[in-house]
This record gives C-alpha cells, structure tokens and sequence, in this order.
C-alpha cells in the first residue's frame, strides 16, 4: 500500500502541469455541482418559503362545514407529541361576512388568532406597516389593500356584519402588507375571544394550524396527525395536496437538477478514467520495469487506483473552494433592485460534502480501468516496445 | 560448480494461435554455472533477447522448463515469479528504463521497497555503497533524467545489485554508450562478477565485452550455433 | 648447447635490446650454430611463449609483449631469406597452402611462423597476413585455387568467426582442406565448433603432412 502510494504520489507530482489540469477537470465538475445544487435549492428554499413559508401547513379542521373543533387545547397537546417535525401548533377562528364603514362595505374572512403561536406562522410582526397587533377584544388588523379602500386611518371604528349572526364593532389598530393581494384585501385579524363571542361558540375553533421542519414531509406528518387525532368529525388537509401545482413544479426542478448534477459527474468520471488511461500509457515503461523487478500486479494497478484518489481528492478541495467561490460571487453581484440576490443560496454543507464525496469515490472508480490496464500490462510488451 | 539457471528444450512460438505461427527459439538446452561470467551474442532478430528475456521469466516459453536454482518456474504463480525475481534476478537494459520520476538514490532503493521490508540504516548505506562503487556518489539525488546516458546506465547497475541477486542478466547494457564508457562498464561488471560473486549473462554486440566474458554462447536463428568456454 | 643460445637471446629480449636481439638471432643461423627449424621452434616460440611478466601492472606487461613481438616479427622476415635459400635445395611437393589470420586477429607470429614451416616442408606456402576479413579470404581461395587453408586464432572469441569462415569455404570449395591452429583452440569446445581437417599443434608435424591429411 505505503509503495503504491509513494510511487502514485511521486506520479503526481513529477507531472505537475498535467496533475493540476486533472485536478482543475474535476474541480470544475464539482464547483458546478455546488453550485447549481445551492442555487436550485436556494431557490426551492425561496419558492417555497414564499408561497408557504407564512401559512398553515397542516390544518386540522371540522369534517363538516359550519361545526368547531372543541377541546382544541387538548388537541393542541396531542399534536404536539406527535412528532417533533411539528413546530408549531396555532388555534383560529374564521368567519366570513362584511366589513361596514359609513362609505362602504367589503367582503372579508375574518381571522381570530392566538398570536402568540399563530405570529410564529405568519410573522404578522413583521408585516405591521403601521399600528400593532390587536391585544384586546375587538381590536382588528386590516391589510393595507382594504384599509386604502376603505380609506381607514388608525383608531377608526368599523362594523363587521355576519348575516344570520351580528353585527360587533371593530377598532383598527392596525395594518399589515402580506405582499399578496387577495390577502391584503379580504383578511381581517382579530384575537380568539372577539369571533367565539360574536359566533358564540364558547371555547371551540375553526381550524388547528401548524408549520412544520421539513415542508416535504407535510404530507406524511398529516396522515400522522389524523391517525392519532383518531376522530371522525375532524379532517387533517395539508399545503402538499392543496398545491399539487408547486409541488410538481418543484419536483421537476429537483429532477433537472439531478440529472445536471448525474452529467456533469459522468463527464468528470469520463474525462478523469480516459486521462488516467493515457498516463497508464505514459507510465507503461516506469510499470514495465517495476514489474520486471518484482512489483505485485496488485501493487501495480493500486499505484494508479491511488493517482485516481490523490486526483479526486485534490479535485474535490478544489471544487468546493470554487463553487463557494461562485456562489458569493452570484450573491454578491446578482442582486436585485431591494439590494438582495435575485435568487438567495442555500448553502447546506451535507450537500457539498456529499459532492466532494461523489467527486473522491467517482475519481477512484473511474481509475479502475487504468488500474486494471496496469496491472495486466506485461514486461515483455514493454521491452520490446522501447 | 552448480548450475544456477537451466534451459531444457525451450521452444517459444509467437502468434501460436494464428495463422502464421513464428518460432524464434528451437530446442534451446543450455545451462549456466554460479558465478561464471557469459555472454550472448548474435545478430538481431536471432532471439537472443528472447532467450534473455525466458531467462528471467519475464517471458514464458511455449515449451521446455527454466530451472532457477534448480527451482522448476513454470508452475509457479505470478506472485510467486515476482518475488523470485525481486530476490534472485537483477536486470539491466539497454535503454536503462531507470524511473525518471525519482532520484538516482530512490532508483537503486527501488527493488528493496518493492521487496516491502522497511529500509533501515544498513540498507541505505548499501544503497549509497552501490552508488559509490559505481561512481555516482556526487550524483546520487540527482532525478534520473538529469543524468548521462553513462550516468543512467550506472545507476541501472547500481539498481541490478541491490537485493544481492545471484544473476544479472543484461541486454545491451552498455548498447549505447560511447566506447570509453563502454569499457569501465565492463570492468565494473566484472568487478561484480568477483567480488560477490555474481552470475552474469550479458547480450552484447561489442565484441570487447564479449571476448572478455568466460564463455560465450552465439544464436543463430534461435538455435545456439556456438558455444564456448575460455 | 642451444639453451645457452636461448638464455642469451632472451637476456637481450628481457632489456629490450632490439639491436643486440636480432643481430644474435641472425648471427646463430649465419654461422650455422643453430638450424632454420630449431630457431623456430627452441628459441622464437618459447620467448613469446614462456613470456613471463613479473611486473604487476598489467599495462606495462602489454606494451612489453607488444615489443617483444615486434622484435621477433623483424627476427622472422630477416630470416626469410634463408627459407627462400632453402627451398632451393629441397624438392616441391606441388602443393599450395594459404596462411592466414581471420578478420580482428592481429596476433600473427604463429602463422608467419607456420606459413615458413610449410616452405621449408617443400609447399608453395602462401602468407596473407592478419586480420584478413571473411570475403577476402573466400575471394583468395577462389583466384588461388590452394590445397589447403591454414589458420591461426589466438583470441577464443574469433573463433566466431573462424566458424563461419570454415563453414562458408567447405561449402564453396569443399576440396580446400581445412588446417585450424592457436591458441584459441585450447579453450574447451573450441575445435567442436568449426569444420576442419587438421588440427595442428606441432609444428614438426607439417613435414608428414600429405594435402592435409595427417599420415
């Protein structure tokens, strides 16, 4: 092994030129490996956290339309212990009807949240243009949308009218911009008490809202959710079958992405084994006579298995320092108007240590062919070619 | 005197399989005594090389035994004809074919790491010795292509000594080197040749080198067409 | 009586004295102390023959050697004029032998020595020289037709040569017979290796010889 290792070693460095363009072959594989692997899933990451970063991701709701989810505090601890993927677990009240002002009349979905969990899902901290969340009963928070037609302004008192139930007054305390109209336009938010009041339905809820770890795992977590929820009068709906749309959109992204990833690795096992082979050609005289002095054809061909090691390694140091490289560069100067990259990077460092991974193991294998050339190449051959 | 390297009816074919099967070697019985001193000669093409080459099986015969040390070889494992050559045989080419990629030193230390046991003080000094002995002490970390073709050809000598083999066996080693240099190659073989008594089996077209030797054996069309002991 | 000649002639040899060597070798045969024959075979060959170097380096041994050959191959063609005187007195056998030395063999004293023997034997002797090459030999056989080809090999390694020589003219002319001598074939399988009819390791035998043919 130690004599492989010491004659590939030597190998490599007498030829240094060739050695680094090698090198710099696969360092290019995996830099765009890295690369593409962060952008893609930067923008997967960006995507997703934009159409579902901020909303529920699994709801629990009542089977049928109209009934309320009761004991929802028990269930709230039921869901969970059902697996630490849930991160948050949020209660709401939702109720449609008409927001009146002396001026006009809106349709809106009223929104009764707990906010010190449902502010976890939806950041309204952060999307408060003016005023604050509401604190006390009867306090609202409208989108900027409905507030500018309406022509609201702070502390203004509004009616909101559910037909077949009442009517109770609202005070603005608040606004807020989700960046989506349909939102800014219809949601109201109010805390719990204000809608069980008004819908008089004690302490029951709309709808159990959750986020979880990993968004992909939504699907599976809700199934998990109902089977131990175990009742009937529930339905458990999660973003993934809402979405069916993004997710295939998604997918497909994922699957370019691979596939550009399996090429742009199969190029590099190509280019490294058939390189590897002209320098077993190259080094046919050097094996020759170490073969005619006693080298082991297995020794022979482990030179070459540890040039292709050497190579992947040095290639994947490389690579990943490029492909870092590259990424704080698009990071840097692809930026858009608000002063943030056009499309964010994830950088996750499993994924790179796997490229650099698959970059080593893929040098290695592609060196097998030359390894085995060398280890079957005869002394004879060699000597009478020279 | 024992017989250290046996020939009995060598016969090797080229292209067995093929059409127009060519035989170099006929019949080729021949035996070489310990620590004698014998040259090859022969014109090109007469299979001197060849025989050479079966000699220390770097070849195979297509028929007939090789006997080494009176150890019959042609059953013995790839593995195994490796170590007999590592331990018993030392080569030396015309073309040298040193590694270019190491040093002189590493060169003569080659066979020694090929052997796997670790170099210790003792078998470094050997391996300076040998490069003294050949008169490369000045340039013994040189890298191999920095070196004369002379140089080379001393190192390769220095290579063939270092794992004490009984045999050397050499084609052409001094083939192309200039006169002079030619002639303190071969009193260093010699040289060899009586202090450790090692056995040589020299190919050469130099008639210097050959008149010297203590016997030699002339190919003619892949039978030995003369034999003589001095 | 002759050893006091010999131990003379070799004093002067022994000090390099060129002069005082050949003037005492002419001197024994002009004034008949010693025959053309005994010159030969007691005093010539046994100097170069019994040449004993005691200087150790072996540089200085050679040059002397060299010397010495020069000495007596002056000795030999001084003598040669009474071969001719000789020949005169005895009749002709009829019969012509070349001598000579193969290509890359310079040692020629033997076959001056031998090519006068054949002479004083009553045969058209005919001495080519050393270092005669393979073509030109075959080419003197072929103009000058002789009986017998003699020849001289010191050094073993033109024995090589030598076989090839014997090989070509026994197969072009295998009537020339073939008489093979030197040193070189006192090394073991030398004689084996050439074609040849006589083998000749004493020169008193080339009186008896009948066309190559030992009697």
């Amino acid at each position: 092994m130690k004599l492989a290792f010491s004659i590939a070693k030597r190998f490599l460095t007498s030829g240094k030129t060739q050695t680094l363009m090698i090198a710099l072959g696969i360092a290019i594989g995996v830099s765009v490996q890295v690369f593409i692997g962060s952008l893609i899933s930067g923008l997967q990451n960006s995507l997703v956290d934009k159409t579902i970063g901020s909303s529920s991701q699994i709801t629990v709701k009542a089977a049928e339309t109209g009934n309320y989810i009761s004991d929802y505090a028990d269930k709230i601890i039921v869901i969970e212990g059902v697996s630490t993927d849930i991160e948050i677990v949020s209660p709401a009240v939702n109720q449609s009807g008409a927001l009146v002002n002396s001026e006009s009349s809106e349709p809106v979905l009223a929104r009764g949240f707990d906010f010190s969990r449902a502010n976890d899902i939806y950041q309204f901290d952060q999307k408060l243009v003016e005023g604050r969340l509401p604190v006390s009963n009867n306090e609202v928070v409208l989108g900027i949308d409905l507030y500018n037609t309406m022509a609201l302004s702070l502390n203004d008192t509004v009616e909101f009218q559910v037909p077949l139930v009442g009517t109770t007054s609202f005070t603005v305390v608040g606004v807020y911009d989700f960046n989506v109209k349909q939102i800014n336009q219809t949601w109201i938010l109010t805390n719990l008490d204000t809608l069980q009041d008004l819908l008089s339905i004690g302490d029951e809820v709309s709808q159990i809202e959750m986020q979880v770890k990993d968004v992909f795992a939504a699907e599976e977590l809700a199934l998990v959710v109902e089977t131990t929820l175990e009742d009937s009068n529930l339905t458990v709906d999660n973003w993934i079958a809402q979405n069916a749309e993004l997710l295939s959109g998604l997918q497909g992204q994922s699957i370019s992405s691979l596939m550009i990833q399996i090429f742009v690795m199969v190029s590099v096992v190509l280019g490294i084994s058939s390189v590897l082979a002209i320098t077993v050609l190259q080094k046919s005289k050097q094996i020759g006579i170490l073969k005619a002095m006693g080298i082991k054809d297995k020794d022979a061909s482990l030179v070459f298995l540890f040039e292709g090691l050497i190579l992947g390694i040095l290639g994947a140091i490389l690579g990943v320092l490029f492909g870092l490289g590259l990424s704080y560069m698009f990071t840097t100067f692809a930026i858009g108007a608000d002063g943030n990259p056009v499309v964010p990077l994830y950088i996750d460092f499993g994924f790179i240590a796997l490229s650099a991974g698959i970059a080593v193991a893929a040098a290695t294998i592609a060196s097998l062919i030359p390894a085995r050339k060398s280890s079957k190449l005869s002394v004879i051959e060699v000597i009478r070619n020279a | 005197m024992p017989k250290i390297l046996e020939l009995k009816k060598i016969n090797k074919i080229y292209g067995e399989n093929t059409k127009v099967p060519t035989q170099v070697l006929f019949d080729i019985d021949l035996s070489f005594e310990e620590s004698s001193f014998n040259s090859i000669i022969g014109q090109s093409g007469s299979g001197k090389s060849t025989l050479l080459n079966i000699l220390g099986t770097l070849d195979k015969p297509s028929n007939g035994s090789v006997l080494i040390n009176q150890i019959e070889t042609s059953k013995m494992k790839k593995n195994q004809l490796s170590n007999l050559r590592n331990e018993t045989i030392g080569f030396i080419f015309q073309f040298h074919y040193l590694l270019p990629e190491f040093t002189a030193l590493e060169n003569v230390l080659m066979p020694y790491q090929i052997s796997k046991r670790p170099i210790t003080k003792e078998v470094l000094a050997r391996a300076n010795e040998l490069l003294d002995l050949v008169g490369l002490e000045k340039v013994k970390n040189n890298l191999s292509i920095n070196m004369s073709g002379g140089q080379q050809q001393r190192t390769a000598i220095a290579r063939s000594l270092m794992n004490q083999p009984k045999i050397i066996l050499a084609d052409e080693p001094t083939g192309n080197l200039d006169s002079d240099t030619t002639e303190q190659i071969y009193e260093l073989l010699r040289e060899i040749n009586k202090k450790y008594k090692t056995t040589f089996i020299i190919i050469t077209h130099d008639r210097h080198i050959a008149e010297k030797a203590d016997r030699i054996i002339e190919i003619k069309d892949g039978r030995i067409n003369l034999d003589i002991t001095k | 009586m002759k050893k006091t000649y010999y131990n003379t002639f070799l004093k002067y040899l022994d000090d390099e004295n060129r002069d005082a060597s050949i003037d005492y070798a002419l001197q024994l045969i002009q004034e008949q102390k010693v025959t053309l024959e005994e010159m030969y075979l007691e005093i010539l060959t046994p100097s170069l023959t019994e040449f004993f170097c005691s200087n150790e380096d072996e540089e200085i041994c050679i040059w002397k050697e060299h010397e010495r050959t020069s000495i007596i191959r002056t000795i030999l063609e001084s003598l040669y004029v009474y071969v001719i005187h000789r020949k005169k007195q005895i009749p002709s056998k009829g019969k012509t032998v070349m001598v000579l030395c193969p290509s890359e063999e310079y040692h020629e004293i033997g076959a001056i020595i031998v090519s006068h023997f054949f002479a004083l034997s009553g045969y058209d002797a005919k001495y080519i020289g050393a270092n005669t090459p393979k073509n030109d030999i075959v080419s003197a056989v072929k103009a000058l037709k002789p009986d017998m080809l003699a020849l001289s090999v010191t050094n073993y390694y033109n024995i090589v040569v030598t076989k090839k020589i014997t090989e070509e003219i026994k197969s072009k002319y295998p009537d020339v017979k073939i008489i093979v001598g030197g040193q070189a074939f006192s090394h073991k399988d030398a004689l084996s290796q050439v074609q040849y009819d006589y083998h000749l390791s004493d020169l008193t035998t080339i009186a008896s010889l009948e066309g190559g043919k030992s009697i």
